[in-house]
């Protein structure tokens, strides 16, 4: 029921749709806006393999509102497991994530659930778009599990894929698109109910260097004009120049952050 | 709401996958129905023959009369008394249970030996399923023959049955039909009223000799010197001749039974190896008369109209409650013994072996050792194995079903679908393809069914099948088992983690 909350809310802040749940009951208390957005408080993930696999270890990062994060690091050090872990689509072994002043160890699955739907956007290096679907029926499945009019959900899913220039190829089954286009609809799917975080793992690691970039480009320009907060897990040191920080990772722990006031 | 559509289109777009699961679902519902057929119709061809001799679903007997000699053991601890078979009982338990002759059989004290028809009616009045009440009258008598070995003619005991004889086409050739039932030309279906003296004798009866067909055979009655409560005292030393036209010879077959050697050798078919199966048959030692013939004959002999049956057959309206049926008449009955025609042929057909004679003729033995309870107690393992298996078949699609999802549900759940919505996913699609499999394969069985039933002249309630209730069982029970099955996929679905999911193509 609270995800009505996030929706037909009115303006709050910003430039057109807000995110108008910062209103509502849901927030927690404590939380100011200019605080950190996301929090990663001393996060650790250990996996109970074989003698057991520590693939984040005593994590911390503050993600501000607005902020585009980059995160950099060798293969296996732990980018996807973190990204996982702030998404809410992991438990932490260890430590506490907070978003907006919600922790995530007073939620229960559902309450996870419920975050993602309204809170976090993922985006993913496969784009795990669903087949069945087309592609603005995979932008529109976010706004319909939150139970948006029908008037909405088509309004806004046109605004959203010409946003990421994919309108023409709306009723286009997800096989029929390149990977390319495959990963615009997903960000516009990760985009779908205005999210305050999205979360993308990889992006671009399966799109050659051209397609890559529009799609930085596109979180780019979200992040700009829709004041939206970017974590970006990437091994393309060359997008450093698009983020605000720049977080390496190695071993399972951030070893170095360029940039950023921080 | 946008689970259920999204449900649909899962179904709709994975044509294959669904297809799949429904043919799975539908072999599961065929082998289901199947089994209820089993359980409650008449699946061998032979049990109809017993039907239409019959003419009844269940039957009852006077008394507590036990087919099943294990009953009848079980029975022997309690107060019953033993009662040794009487000819002049009429009923076919005789030949359905040789031994009742030697060893009697246990009724409880005070029993009538027969049924008063009124009462009977009038109990059975406003009851579900019963269609029709079918009271076999018998008239004992002795039959005066020359039989194989016999020097001069000699007596042999039979009962003489009015029999309203069906004409059935399967039988084959226009009557009267040696090897057939029908007793003269009668409108196809309609039972035969007529009151002249024709009789049919069983073609194998080991009571008493075959009489030939056309031949004037001389029964002789004994008169009826008075009724108390209905029921005959007979004079057995003031005998009444009729005569019959013999016009047909019947035989019921029961099944079926590899041929064997005197020695108990099966008999091999000299080229291919084959071992040799032949149909068995039921021997009732009967004379068939037409019934209103008999009322003519019972008259004559000095009694009014009979009103205590031997035994009472009913016919149902529905084959598949006959079982229930059968047990709540038993239970209504306690001192009747209630069968379902099925479980009776059942019980009558089993153990019997055919045995080649050193002459080359076929004898029919019952076995004397044979337990009869086991057969029925295998038929119902084997309904109980293959729900088993229908249900295996279930589960691991819904397994598979589920397991092919791992990828969707992890991004339903990566975009915020809670666990719940998730697992109504799931289940709304096990549900529907449990649902329209189940009814796929019920009702391919039902037409299969009802395509054999139209040619082979037997309605519907007969088969066991077609009924409300027998669909709502088999796609309910498969549903059931789908649900059941799917819930663990569904629920560990939905609970899993997602990021593991995620990660790989
Ligand atoms: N579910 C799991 N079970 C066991 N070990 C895991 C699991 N997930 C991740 N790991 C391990 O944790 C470590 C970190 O994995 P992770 O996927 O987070 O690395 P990554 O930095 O994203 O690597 P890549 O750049 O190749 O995607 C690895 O050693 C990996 O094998
Ligand atoms: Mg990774």
């Amino acid at each position: 029921m609270s995800d009505r909350l996030a929706t037909g809310r009115p303006a709050a802040r910003g430039h057109g749709e807000s995110y108008g749940y910062l209103k509502g009951k849901r927030v927690s208390e404590g939380y100011q806006p200019g605080d950190p957005i996301l929090r990663g408080i001393n996060l650790t993930k250990k996996f109970l393999v074989g003698d057991g696999v520590v693939a984040v270890r005593e994590v911390t990062l503050d993600v501000m509102p607005g902020e585009f994060i980059l995160v950099i690091g060798p293969s296996g050090c732990g980018k996807s497991t973190l990204l996982s872990l702030l998404g809410g689509l992991d438990r932490p072994t260890g430590g506490e994530v907070i978003l907006e002043g919600r922790k995530y160890s007073r939620l229960d699955e559902n309450g996870l659930a419920r975050l993602r739907r309204t809170s976090v956007g993922f985006v993913f290096q496969f784009f795990n778009l669903l087949g069945d679907l087309t592609a603005a029926e995979n932008v529109a499945l976010p706004m319909r599990l939150i139970g948006l009019t029908d008037e909405e959900i088509h309004r806004r899913t046109e605004d959203l894929l010409g946003a990421v220039g994919m309108l023409e190829r709306a009723n286009h089954s997800p096989y029929e698109l390149s990977g390319g286009e495959q990963q615009r609809v997903a960000a516009a799917r990760a985009l779908a109910n205005q999210p305050k975080v999205v979360l993308a793992d990889e992006p671009t690691g399966n799109l050659d260097r051209k397609n890559g970039l529009e799609v930085i480009k596109l979180f780019k320009r979200f992040n700009a004009e829709r004041r939206q907060t970017f974590v970006v897990v990437t091994h393309d040191r060359t997008f450093a120049e698009f983020a605000d920080r720049v977080v390496h990772m190695e071993d399972g722990r951030v070893i170095k952050v360029e940039g950023g006031a921080a | 709401m946008i689970i259920f559509r999204l449900a649909l289109k899962n179904v709709l777009k994975n044509a294959n996958r669904s297809l799949l699961a429904i043919l799975g679902m539908a072999i599961a519902a065929a082998i289901m129905t199947g089994s209820i057929s089993m359980r409650t119709g008449y699946v061998n061809p032979a049990f109809l023959d017993y039907r239409r001799f019959m003419q009844a679903d269940v039957v009852i007997y006077p008394k507590k009369l036990h087919v099943d000699p294990g009953a009848v053991r079980q029975r022997a601890t309690e107060e019953w008394e033993t009662v040794k078979y009487q000819p002049t009982f009429g009923s076919d338990l005789l030949s359905l249970e040789p031994r009742l002759a030697d060893e009697g059989f246990l009724a409880p004290p005070g029993g009538d030996p027969d049924i008063d028809l009124a009462a009977l009616r009038q109990a059975l009045a406003g009851r579900a399923n019963i269609a029709g009440v079918h009271p076999l009258f018998t008239i004992p008598a002795m039959l005066s023959a020359q039989g194989e070995g016999d020097a001069v003619p000699r007596f042999y005991r039979v009962p003489v049955r009015g029999e309203d004889v069906l004409a059935a086409k399967s039988w084959g050739g226009g009557p009267p039909i040696a090897g057939g039932r029908a007793l003269v030309p009668v409108d196809e279906g309609s039972p035969h009223q007529s009151p002249q003296r024709f009789a049919l004798v069983d073609a194998r009866s080991k009571a008493h000799p075959q009489i030939p067909v056309g031949s004037q055979m001389k029964l002789f009655f004994p008169a009826v010197r008075r009724e108390v409560a209905g029921r005959p005292v007979y004079d057995w030393s003031d005998l009444r001749a009729f005569t019959f036209t013999v016009v047909g010879h019947y035989q019921i077959p029961t099944g079926s039974s590899p041929l064997r050697t005197e020695e108990g050798l099966p008999v091999v078919d000299g080229q291919e190896g084959r071992s040799v199966i032949v149909p068995t048959y039921w021997d009732v030692p009967d004379i068939l008369v037409p019934s209103q013939a008999l009322a003519g004959v019972y008259r004559e002999l000095g009694g009014t109209a009979q009103t205590r049956a031997d035994q009472v057959g009913i016919s149902l309206n529905s084959m598949y409650l006959a079982k229930q049926t059968a047990a709540e008449l038993q239970q209504a009955f306690p001192n009747f013994g209630v069968y379902t025609v099925p479980n009776l042929v059942r019980l009558a057909g089993e153990g019997v072996r055919a045995i080649q004679t050193d002459s080359g003729d076929i004898r029919y033995e019952r076995g004397r050792d044979q337990q009869m309870v086991l057969p029925a107690d295998l038929s119902r393992t084997f309904i109980v194995l293959s729900f088993a298996i229908a249900g295996l078949l279930v589960a691991t699609n819904m397994f598979i079903l589920t397991a092919q999802r791992r990828q969707e549900i992890g991004i339903l759940r990566a975009i915020g679908a809670s666990s719940r919505e998730v697992f109504t996913l799931i289940l709304s699609e096990v549900i529907g393809l449990a649902v329209i499999g189940s009814l796929a394969g019920f009702l391919l069985i039902q037409l299969g069914v009802t395509f054999l039933l139209f040619f082979s002249k037997v309605s519907l309630a007969e088969a066991g099948l077609s009924t409300l209730a027998a669909t709502a069982e088999v796609v309910g029970l498969s549903v059931l088992v789908a649900v059941l099955f799917g819930l663990l996929p569904a629920w560990e679905a939905a609970r899993s983690t997602t990021a593991e999911v995620l990660r790989h193509e």
